[in-house]
C-alpha cells in the first residue's frame, strides 16, 4: 500500500506544530527569541508511532528557512562578519520550548525547554507539574527531545550543492583563457610565459576565495541578519540559499 | 576583541532544573543592564528579596562592573579610556574578588535612568558592544535563576523547604574534553522519595544535551565553511 499521502499528512501536521515566537524589540525590529513545539494528545501519540518506527520528520521548506534563520540571529558569526557594525544584540543560546494542552477547551501550558548555548552550556527545565506525572514526563519530553533533535539534524547549510561544480568550472574556463590569450598574444620567451600563467592562476584563485570567502559572506551574512535577507519567507530562502552556494563554493 | 566560544570550549556542561512556571524569556539588553545595575543591598532589602541569595544577587553587580573596567582598559574597545587606566587597574584586584570589598568602590557605570543625555547616550553605547553584551546576555541568565529561586523560597516559606528542589539546578553533569565527566546534584535530592525518577530524567537530558550542542556545532561548521 502507498503510505506516501499519509506521511506527507502527517509530517504536515508535525510541522504545523513548530513555530518560532518572536518579540518586538522597538518599533521596527522584532526578533525570534524561541521555537516553539505546540502539542496535543494526538500528535504525542503520532511522534510516539514515528518513533517506534525509526522514521524521520521532513521539515517543510518554510520551516527550514525560519529555523536557519533563527539559528543564524542568534550564533557568533563574528568568523564572517563583524558583529559590531551590526548593532546587533550579541548571540545567545538557540531555546526550544514545549506546551502541551490535554483538550482543545484548556490553555496550552509550556512544559519544558532546553537552552543550548554553542559555549557548551545546556539546560533543559521541566515543570513542576508535569515532574508529577510520570506518564505524561515521559511522553513530552521524549517527543520533545526528538523535534529538537529532528530539527538540528536538518538545519546545517547543505555543502554538497550541485551548483558549485559549474561555478568551479567556469573559473577554470576563465583562467585558461587568460592564460591562451598570454600565451598567444605576449612576446615574452617561453619560461616567461608559463611563470606568467603560474601567476594568474595563483593570484586568480587566492582573489577568487577572498572575494568568496569573506567579501560576499560577509555580505550576505550582514543582510540575513540586518539588511535585504533579513525579513520575509522569500528574501530569508535566497539569502540562505546564496550562502549555501558560497559555502559550497568555499 | 571578538571571541569565538567555540575555541574556548573545554567541556559540555547539561543541567536539569525543575521550575514552577516556565515564562518567556526574552533579552532586552537595556532592561537587563538596568535591572542589574541597581543591584544594592538597600534594593534587595527594598524588594524582600531572601536574605540567602542576596550575596549570589550582589556578584551579579560586580561581575557587571569588572565587564565594564575591563572595556576601559581595552585598546579594540569604543570605551577604551587612556585617562582612567590607573585608576581601573587599582581596582581590578578588587573587582576580581568574591568578597563584598568592591561594594566600596563609586560606579564607573553610566546610569541606565538619568536625566543627563549624556549618560543616556553613553549606555546606548555600552549596549553596542558585543563584548559586554554577551556578558550581560550569561549575568541575565544567572539572575533570572536567582529571581526564579527566590519566588520558590518565598512561597515554600511556610512549608518544609528542607527538600525543595524547584527553581534549583537538582543535577548537572559536565563532559570535559580530557574524557573526564564529572556529576554534580543538590545534595536535597539524595533525600527524596523520587530521586530515581529525578535521576532518570537528567540522564536523559545529558544523553539528548550532548547531541543538541553537537547539532549545534555542525550547523556552525556548515555556516562558517565547508565540511
Amino acid at each position: 500500500m502507498n503510505q506516501q499521502p499519509l506521511v506527507k499528512t502527517r509530517d504536515k501536521r508535525l510541522n504545523s506544530c513548530i513555530q518560532i515566537d518572536s518579540a518586538k524589540i522597538n518599533r521596527r525590529v522584532s526578533i525570534p527569541y524561541q521555537i516553539n513545539f505546540c502539542l496535543n494528545a494526538q500528535l504525542l501519540e503520532e511522534i510516539r508511532q514515528i518513533r517506534a518506527n525509526n522514521f524521520r520528520l521532513e521539515l517543510s521548506a518554510r520551516n527550514i528557512v525560519n529555523l536557519r534563520h533563527y539559528a543564524l540571529v542568534n550564533l557568533p558569526l563574528d568568523s564572517i562578519c563583524d558583529r559590531r557594525q551590526l548593532e546587533s544584540i550579541g548571540y545567545s543560546s538557540l531555546t526550544f520550548t514545549t506546551q502541551y494542552s490535554a483538550s482543545e477547551n484548556q490553555p496550552a501550558v509550556t512544559l519544558f525547554r532546553s537552552e543550548i548555548d554553542l559555549a557548551g552550556k545546556i539546560s533543559q527545565q521541566v515543570r513542576k507539574n508535569l515532574y508529577q506525572d510520570s506518564l505524561l514526563l515521559t511522553q513530552i519530553s521524549q517527543a520533545h527531545y526528538w523535534l529538537v533533535l529532528e530539527i538540528l539534524a536538518q538545519l546545517p547549510l547543505k555543502s554538497t550543492a550541485w551548483y558549485s561544480w559549474p561555478v568551479a568550472a567556469c573559473f577554470y574556463i576563465a583562467v585558461a583563457i587568460a592564460c591562451a590569450f598570454i600565451w598567444y598574444i605576449s612576446p615574452f620567451a617561453s619560461i616567461f610565459k608559463v611563470a606568467i600563467c603560474l601567476a594568474i592562476v595563483l593570484v586568480s584563485k587566492l582573489v577568487f576565495k577572498t572575494l568568496i570567502t569573506k567579501q560576499l559572506k560577509s555580505w550576505v551574512v550582514h543582510h540575513l541578519l540586518k539588511g535585504i535577507f533579513a525579513r520575509g519567507f522569500y528574501r530569508q530562502q535566497l539569502g540562505l540559499k546564496l550562502l549555501s552556494f558560497l559555502t559550497a563554493c568555499n | 576583541m571578538i571571541q569565538n566560544p567555540i575555541e574556548n570550549i573545554t567541556a559540555v556542561e547539561i543541567s536539569t532544573v525543575i521550575v514552577d512556571e516556565i515564562v518567556d524569556e526574552i533579552f532586552i539588553p537595556w532592561e537587563v543592564y538596568q535591572a542589574i545595575y541597581y543591584l544594592s543591598r538597600s534594593h534587595l532589602s527594598q524588594l524582600a528579596v531572601d536574605r540567602s541569595l542576596w550575596d549570589r544577587y550582589l556578584q551579579l553587580r560586580r561581575q557587571l562592573e569588572l565587564a565594564y573596567c575591563l572595556l576601559l582598559l581595552d585598546e579594540g574597545s569604543a570605551q577604551y579610556n587612556r585617562l582612567l587606566i590607573g585608576e581601573v587597574k587599582r581596582d581590578l584586584p578588587i573587582l576580581s574578588q568574591q568578597g563584598d570589598d568592591w561594594e566600596a568602590i563609586v560606579t564607573r557605570l553610566p546610569e541606565p535612568i538619568s536625566d543627563s543625555r549624556k549618560s543616556m547616550s553613553e549606555v546606548n553605547k555600552l549596549l553596542r558592544e558585543p563584548q559586554f553584551i554577551n556578558v550581560l546576555q550569561q549575568l541575565n541568565k544567572r539572575k533570572s535563576a536567582l529571581d526564579r529561586r527566590d519566588r520558590s523560597l518565598r512561597n515554600s516559606f511556610c512549608q518544609n523547604s528542607q527538600n525543595n528542589i524547584t527553581d534549583t539546578t537538582y543535577a548537572q553533569t559536565s563532559l570535559q574534553l580530557n574524557g573526564k565527566i564529572v556529576n554534580r546534584y543538590c545534595q536535597a535530592i539524595l533525600e527524596r522519595s523520587d530521586r530515581n525518577l529525578l535521576l532518570q530524567l537528567h540522564e536523559q537530558s545529558t544523553n539528548t544535551g550532548e547531541q543538541q550542542w553537537r547539532g549545534l556545532v555542525e550547523f556552525m561548521l556548515s555556516v562558517i565553511a565547508r565540511r
